[in-house]
């Protein structure tokens, strides 16, 4: 049997929710793309408002599908993975709506749009983007009530009875959907795939190249919160520790081939001034933390390295909330073994020969003293340099290039620079990358840390003293290091207004308490919520919990509609059991299963003269209940009307 | 083999009539009640209509891909989305809730033709939209304004005599499409189907040889227009003037009429040469047509004599007789 074939109004509700769906990827899928997807739509609209009801031509249609299959292709390359298969999905829900013609195509494109809606998901999980989404579901609701309703009943339906119908339907879904969020059980481990390609999302990356272009730097995406439980660092303490590398190559330094052994954490003496903490992590498709430095107890699941790198054996997925406890003050490895020493120390064979002289010299130079060498190359530093994010390119032997040519550059020049004076000078040495200071939330009580905020600094081995932290960068420019950490005085002149700094913040921690609420919850947590709520025994109690949750909504939810509203007592009946009442006050009562002509027969006897002014109405009664063909409303209006007036 | 096949057919029909007894209310063992039949929650059916279901496998692909993603936005989103469809469950179910048929009209309704029954429904609800009635292979929709509604239902009528009208039904998937709800409502109260009047009108002439006999010795032709006037329930569609309703907000009708003061008479022994079911047949059509003509008539069954009259009253007593004959 054929579905109803949509009328125009209808045809216009089913391209608003594919318009609303495609929104949501405005920002994630290429422009062209997402213009043809739209220009496709419009024609489409325009074809069967104002042209025929008929969908396109089927050669039209074939150009069409091919246009868009191969925009898809030539704009993505694959329709596999998640931008390839979204744009496909997006481009075959167009090409549905080319041929939509009755509610069952309208239907499916429904159901498409909000596989769609979920899809975009995939790409971003910020609060306004769930807005977005939110706005979706609006309209998608709205949209199916319209046709629906449409489609049976010939009646126009107006614009407001259908918003206030879908923000009811909203509004009473949003419970259900926190509780089932809250008791659904989670997988501990995805069914199929990493269940990381959600988010590739590039963040800092494995390697570190000074003189390759820096996009982190200008980026102000925050990267994670931190929460300081008792003691908050100075701003110029908090180095967050992430990646430590060793092997340079002549270009870029990298971490260690990782090694089993590699993995326990190093000996650590002489701690002093414990941090504890607690971390939101935003997504970045990574295998480590970021731990204040110095880094104590890991998070659960987590390990830390030989070299103090916080390792996190599964791909870091979704928003990551983790304590951990650090130490402004501590000896790391008071002895090297001679493996690492060696480790430290390596240079690549050729390249950089006027560093590797000018290291030899500082050797020479301090007598074997760590200290005095690290002074005399600090104050080269210092004396010389330019801190800039504009940087010239380098050439074959970049550091050469940088510490005797160029002379500008910014944190990964010079700890790239420094550990390589320190090596060549022979005192251990690597790099460490991170993020380096942050901004404080007020509104949150929590420190924001950016891309914007990620950093290089070296550590070199002193005898007696373990690993030390030597920032090359504070030594050219220490504002980097110890700016003035608030936001409001962060952002400089070009907004002066209170409130646009009360709506940074304000907006900011929004999207601190989404991703702490939503976006990081997971299995780990919801186990933990149901020890809080005293559940310890999962499988069963869970399930019970979920169970017994559902239930009591669904039973709320049905008691709520179906209060069932009961029948009106009918008001012609109504208007004669009242009267008949007043009646009785008068000593003549009516028995209650009395037929009104009886009633009057009865009355006769006893009083007449009262029967005869009751008789028309009781006459009128009876007309109402068995005649055909009066006017009923007129007729119930007079009727009840005299009644009322009835004196007794 | 055949005795197999036989067997399962007959395990399949029994079942199926198992299953009806068990769900009288769903099917068309629905025992009959009188008016008014009010719908309350216990004899509201509902089904995933074939939107929801899809919908529904849509949701459980959407939750299985959130959940391996582990990606909570969108896991909330498919809560969000399963949370309406729950809810429109109830949604749909109630809004037949306390819908009642209060009464059903018809005008005179004649055997095998397609009448227009009246139905006419309160609601505790002000407005309620999407409702729809099904009876046979007619499908009328309708909605509630004002607490009421009047449905004119084509109703294909059956045997003369006293018929019972099959069970009519209710159903709605209000508001999303996602659900189908219905209700069966099977009406005790008998209607009264006319015999039908034979088509080609034989010459209102009971007997050509004596002095009983009626009519005319010319007939005019039925294109005798003599006036529109409104249609009322049960009229036959054909007379319908189309075009002269097009103009108007109701339908109208053309009628025939000769007036005349001729008496007629219609005698049931005269036409014993025709077939039982013949006579009824052309006897109608005459006391039809008289009627329409506007003669006076005298109408003579086995039993009874009626008339000669020419009102409205005569003409159903005529009709009624008619319809009842053993």
């Amino acid at each position: 049997m054929n579905s109803p074939v949509l009328g125009a109004r209808q045809f216009l509700a089913c391209t608003l929710v594919v318009g609303a769906a495609l929104v949501l990827y405005l920002r994630f899928l290429p422009a062209l793309l997402m213009l043809l997807f739209y220009s496709i739509l419009g024609l489409r609209l325009f074809w069967r408002l104002k042209i025929s009801n008929k969908p396109f031509a089927t050669y039209a249609r074939v150009i069409a599908v091919c246009a868009l299959v191969c925009t898809v292709l030539l704009t993505m390359k694959t329709v596999l993975g998640r931008e390839g298969g979204t744009a496909l999905l997006a481009a075959m829900i167009v090409i549905k709506l080319i041929e939509t013609e009755r509610t069952r195509d309208a239907h499916v494109c429904f159901i498409a749009s909000s596989f769609l809606a979920m899809s975009a998901f995939l790409f971003d999980q910020s609060p306004l983007h769930a807005l977005l989404t939110l706005i979706f579901v609006l309209v998608l609701i709205g949209c199916m009530y319209f046709v629906q309703e449409e489609a049976k009943t010939a009646a126009k339906t107006a614009f407001t009875p259908i918003l206030k119908e879908s923000g009811f339907q909203l509004a009473l879904a949003l419970p259900f959907a926190a509780v089932c969020f809250v008791l659904f059980p989670r997988l501990s481990t995805p069914l199929w795939g990493s269940g990381s390609q959600s988010f590739a999302k590039t963040g800092m990356s494995d390697y570190m190249e000074p003189g390759a272009i820096s996009s982190l730097a200008l980026d102000d995406t925050p990267v994670m919160r931190a929460k300081f439980f008792d003691r908050v660092p100075l701003p110029q303490q908090m180095y967050w520790r992430g990646l430590i590398f060793w092997d340079f190559d002549g270009k870029a330094w990298r971490e260690p081939e990782s090694m089993p052994w590699f993995r326990q954490p190093p000996e650590i003496e002489g701690i002093a001034d414990q941090i504890q903490y607690e971390v939101l992590l935003d997504p970045e498709n990574q295998k480590w933390l970021y731990l204040l430095d110095t880094p104590l107890v890991a998070p659960d699941n987590a390990i830390l390295t030989q070299d103090l790198k916080t390792y996190y054996p599964r791909n870091v997925f979704g928003v990551m909330q983790y304590r951990a406890t650090s130490a402004l003050r501590a000896t790391v490895q008071p002895r090297l073994p001679p493996w690492q020493r060696r480790m430290a120390l390596r240079l690549p064979d050729r390249g950089n020969p006027q560093s590797r002289a000018f290291g030899q010299s500082l050797r020479e130079r301090s007598n074997g003293d760590a200290n005095l060498a690290i002074a005399e190359a600090l104050k080269l530093f210092n004396q010389n340099f330019i801190y800039s994010f504009e940087t010239p390119l380098l050439g074959q032997d970049p550091i050469d290039d940088f510490l005797f040519n160029t002379k500008i550059g910014f944190c990964e020049h010079f700890s790239s620079s420094f550990t390589f004076l320190m090596r060549a000078a022979g005192i251990p040495s690597r790099v460490v990358v991170g993020f380096q200071g942050g901004y404080f939330n007020g509104l949150g009580g929590y420190w924001v840390i950016r891309r914007s905020d990620a950093h290089a600094w070296s550590e070199v081995w002193i005898e007696g003293r373990g690993w030390v932290r030597i920032d090359p960068t504070a030594a050219v420019a220490p504002e980097r290091i110890m700016r003035d950490q608030s936001m409001q005085r962060q952002a400089g002149e070009w907004a002066q207004n209170d409130w646009l700094f009360g709506a940074r913040e304000r907006l900011d921690l929004l999207r601190y308490y989404w991703n702490l609420a939503i976006v990081q919850f997971s299995a780990q947590r919801q186990t933990q919520l149901l020890d809080a709520l005293g559940i310890t025994e999962h499988r069963t109690k869970y399930l019970t919990m979920i169970l017994v949750g559902c239930g009591i909504f669904t039973l709320l939810a049905a008691l709520f509609f179906l209060r069932m509203k009961t029948v009106p007592i009918d008001p012609v009946l109504l208007a004669w059991l009242r009267l008949t009442a007043r009646l009785e006050k008068r000593g003549a009562a009516k028995y209650p299963a009395e037929a009104p002509m009886a009633y009057i027969d009865r009355l006769q006897s006893s009083n007449p003269e009262l029967a005869a002014r009751v008789l028309p109405l009781a006459h009128a009664y009876n007309e109402l209940r068995y005649r055909s063909g009066i006017q009923y409303e007129e007729a119930i209006k007079s009727f009840i009307r005299s009644c009322r007036r009835f004196r007794a | 083999m055949a005795t197999r096949s036989q067997n399962a057919t007959a395990f399949w029909a029994s079942a199926l009539k198992w299953g009806e007894r068990l769900l009288p209310g769903l099917t068309r063992y629905k025992r009959r009640e009188s008016l008014p039949i009010a719908l309350h929650r216990k004899r509201i059916y509902i089904v995933p209509t074939r939107f929801g279901l899809v919908f529904g496998i849509t949701l459980a692909a959407m939750l299985l891909g959130s959940l391996n993603f582990n990606n909570n936005s969108a896991l909330f989103f498919t809560f969000l989305l399963s949370g309406i469809v729950f809810l429109t469950v109830f949604r749909t179910a109630n809004h037949m809730a306390g819908l009642s048929l209060r009464k059903i009209e018809a005008g005179p309704v004649f055997s095998g033709e397609t009448a227009i029954f009246d139905l006419r429904f309160e609601s505790p609800k002000a407005r309620c939209n999407g409702l729809r009635l099904r009876q046979g292979t007619q499908t009328v929709p309708f909605a509630i304004v004002d607490h009421h509604a009047a449905v004119a239902l084509p109703i294909k009528t059956g045997q003369r005599g006293w018929n019972e009208l099959d069970p009519i039904i209710v159903s709605t998937e209000f508001p999303l499409g996602l659900f189908y709800a219905w209700s069966v409502m099977g009406i005790a109260e008998p209607y009264l189907a006319y015999p039908k009047p034979e088509e080609r009108l034989a010459p209102l002439q009971a007997q050509p040889d004596d002095h009983r006999y009626g009519g005319r010795k010319e007939r005019r032709e039925e294109t005798d227009w003599f006036a529109f006037r409104d249609y009322r329930a049960g009229d036959p569609i054909k007379n319908i003037a189309w075009k002269a309703s097009a103009k108007k907000e109701n339908w109208l009708l053309n009628e025939y009429r000769q007036p005349t003061s001729e008496e007629t008479i219609f005698d049931w022994e005269a036409l014993l040469f025709l077939e039982k079911e013949e006579r009824i047949s052309r006897l109608t059509r005459w006391v039809v047509e008289a009627g329409r003509r506007g003669l006076a008539w005298q109408l003579r069954l086995p039993a009874i004599n009626l008339g000669p009259a020419n009102t409205e009253q005569h003409y159903r007593q005529c009709l009624k007789q008619l319809a009842l004959l053993p």
